[in-house]
């Protein structure tokens, strides 16, 4: 079998596939590293669209955004020469097809009604330190401060027992990688 | 009519409740002999909104230093403090990976979000100063408040052995090799299980009804320092009081220590916690020290997945000696296959594989040369 193009991975990730065509290229990412690390990223930049969309419509950047979308496809082109075809039934494939349904109509009722939160519960007073997906905070009672990052990033974070939590990402804009910190004590 | 009015008030209050932030309240304050000078300061975008009952300001800033020392600059740790906001509470942001010969100038962003309660405002809210600047020769310039020369100096030391990795993957593979090890960097960086994690620093010693696990170790193959015993009380997806003690079994005196902290949930899966330092110490060879926090970490898998802890696993991830020279576990220990799944690449591996994403191989390759 050979990969789905970008083009049909792009659909795939925005869920833009005819029933048909969405299980069997989500068969394929499913077994394939290569194509589900593009699925990804298709995911991630529609996700920075939306918010970039949401936050500040009038600035939003397209050269930029062309930019991602080609490095994307890139690096899909070049993962893909670098795997080689992966062999699939027909059989095998049409016992997927039947067994995915249901078990993708479980998971999506999971998610929706399992989202794990956090829930911050301190004593008043304590300084209480969170990772989120646009940032890190710092909370001490009502009083906030948070260093944010664009969310869809690839962003890393690490914590220490001493009380620091990082986020660590490349910036889009300087290429640079930066990293956020904030401190409990 | 009243209908009418009200919209109109409403509409009043909400314009009157976004503005501009006075350039007063932002304050840079670098010292008179930086290796580093500000060039220029954009707050355009910060703002000051009414949030319910609290106030928010949005600083979206970005500054141009310049290197005015005699050398390349390394990395930059800039701190910020919101005195007013947080009592106690700081911040900072850091740029490491950096090569910027004398005269040149680089950018640095500071994009935050602080929430108070509505309060008469005195001086600065935010004050942005510098805590260290690292330079080529590894010679560190700055108040050093946050610790920066340690975090800095790991972090060129990392930079430096993942460049003679590609650089030397280049020599013996090719083009072709470097491209796959570049891919493989960034399928690992998308596979890496994540955890979204809150910490609850000094928490007071009341009853949690957890359970003691206890650390297994993975032995590192030539680390300064071997651990011995650790554990933590944990309940389900939070573990409080960490502590593990060490033994120095090198022989020189050791300043301080850092044990990566793996957690396992009862699924299985492993993901990387953090880590557990011991600073301010003066561990001298074939002496133990202990660190013991009392801090609560509380982590979140995947939606859907919740995490119940059932395993720790630590291994040694820094040791800082007595005159200040660093330790950090080779290439080859990191790329045992359980700690190359967990533990994240190193920030100067993120940004080569980003410069490969985004220009392609050619640039990678400039990018190599040019160290």
């Amino acid at each position: 079998m050979t990969h789905p193009d970008p083009a049909e991975l792009a659909l795939y990730a925005g869920a833009e596939l005819s029933w048909l065509r969405r299980l069997r290229v989500g068969g394929h990412v499913r077994r394939c590293a290569a194509c589900r690390w593009e699925v990804e990223r298709f995911r991630e930049a529609r996700t920075r669209l939306r918010d970039m969309a949401w936050d500040e419509p009038a600035g939003l950047n397209w050269e930029r955004l062309a930019a991602e979308m080609r490095a994307n496809i890139h690096v899909g082109l070049a993962a893909a020469e670098c795997v080689g075809p992966e062999p699939v039934s027909g059989r095998s494939r049409w016992r997927m097809a039947v067994t995915a349904i249901p078990v993708a109509a479980l998971l999506l009722a999971t998610l929706l009604l399992q989202r794990p939160r956090l829930e911050p519960r301190p004593p008043s007073g304590t300084v209480v330190l969170e990772a989120a997906s646009d940032g890190i905070a710092l909370r001490q009672g009502e009083a906030v401060l948070k260093l944010q990052h664009p969310s869809g990033r690839d962003v890393t974070y690490t914590v220490n027992t001493q009380g620091v939590l990082r986020a660590r990402f490349v910036d889009a804009e300087t290429g640079y990688v930066t990293v956020n910190l904030v401190y409990a004590h | 009519m009243r209908i009418r009015l009200a919209m109109i008030a409403a509409w009043t209050c909400a314009a009157q409740a976004q503005s501009e932030l006075p350039q007063a309240r932002l304050k840079i304050d670098f010292p008179t002999d930086s290796p580093v000078a500000v060039v220029a300061a954009d707050w355009g975008e910060s703002r000051a909104a009414a949030r319910g009952n609290a106030l928010m300001l949005d600083l979206k800033t970005s500054l141009v230093l310049r290197n005015t020392a005699s050398q390349r600059i390394r990395g930059v740790v800039l701190r910020v403090v919101a005195q007013e906001v947080s009592p106690g509470g700081k911040a900072s942001v850091a740029v490491p990976s950096l090569n910027v010969a004398p005269g040149e100038t680089f950018p640095v962003r500071v994009d935050l979000r602080l929430l108070r309660p509505p309060a008469p405002l005195g001086g600065p809210l935010v004050e942005v100063s510098l805590d260290g600047v690292l330079f080529e020769d590894l010679s560190f310039y700055g108040p050093d408040r946050l610790e920066s020369r340690r975090s800095m100096l790991a972090w060129e030391l990392e930079a430096q052995r993942d460049r003679a990795h590609f650089k030397k993957v280049l020599e013996t593979e090719g083009e072709d090799g470097l491209r796959r090890a570049i891919l493989d960097s960034l399928a690992r960086q998308a596979a890496r299980p994540r955890l979204d994690v809150q910490i609850v620093h000094r928490v007071p010693p009341t009853a949690f009804g957890g359970q003691q696990i206890q650390f297994a170790f993975l032995r590192i193959p030539g680390a300064p320092v071997e651990p011995l015993f650790g554990t933590a009380e944990v309940a389900g997806n939070e573990a409080r009081a960490p502590r593990v003690e060490v033994r120095n079994v090198s022989r020189r005196e050791i300043r301080h220590v850092e044990i990566g902290w793996i957690v396992r949930d009862r699924d299985g899966r492993e993901f990387f916690a953090g880590s557990l330092p011991a600073s301010g110490l003066k561990l001298a060879p074939g002496a133990r020290a202990r660190t013991q926090e009392a801090v609560s970490l509380r982590f979140a898998g995947s939606p859907g997945r919740p995490l119940s802890i059932s395993a720790m696993t630590g291994f040694v991830s820094q040791v800082e000696f007595a005159d200040g020279s660093l330790w950090i576990p080779p290439r080859s220990v990191l790329s045992d296959p359980r700690l190359a799944r967990v533990v994240a690449p190193s920030a100067e591996e993120q940004r080569l594989a980003e410069i490969y994403r985004t220009k392609g191989l050619a640039a990678l390759i400039a990018e190599l040369k040019k160290f």
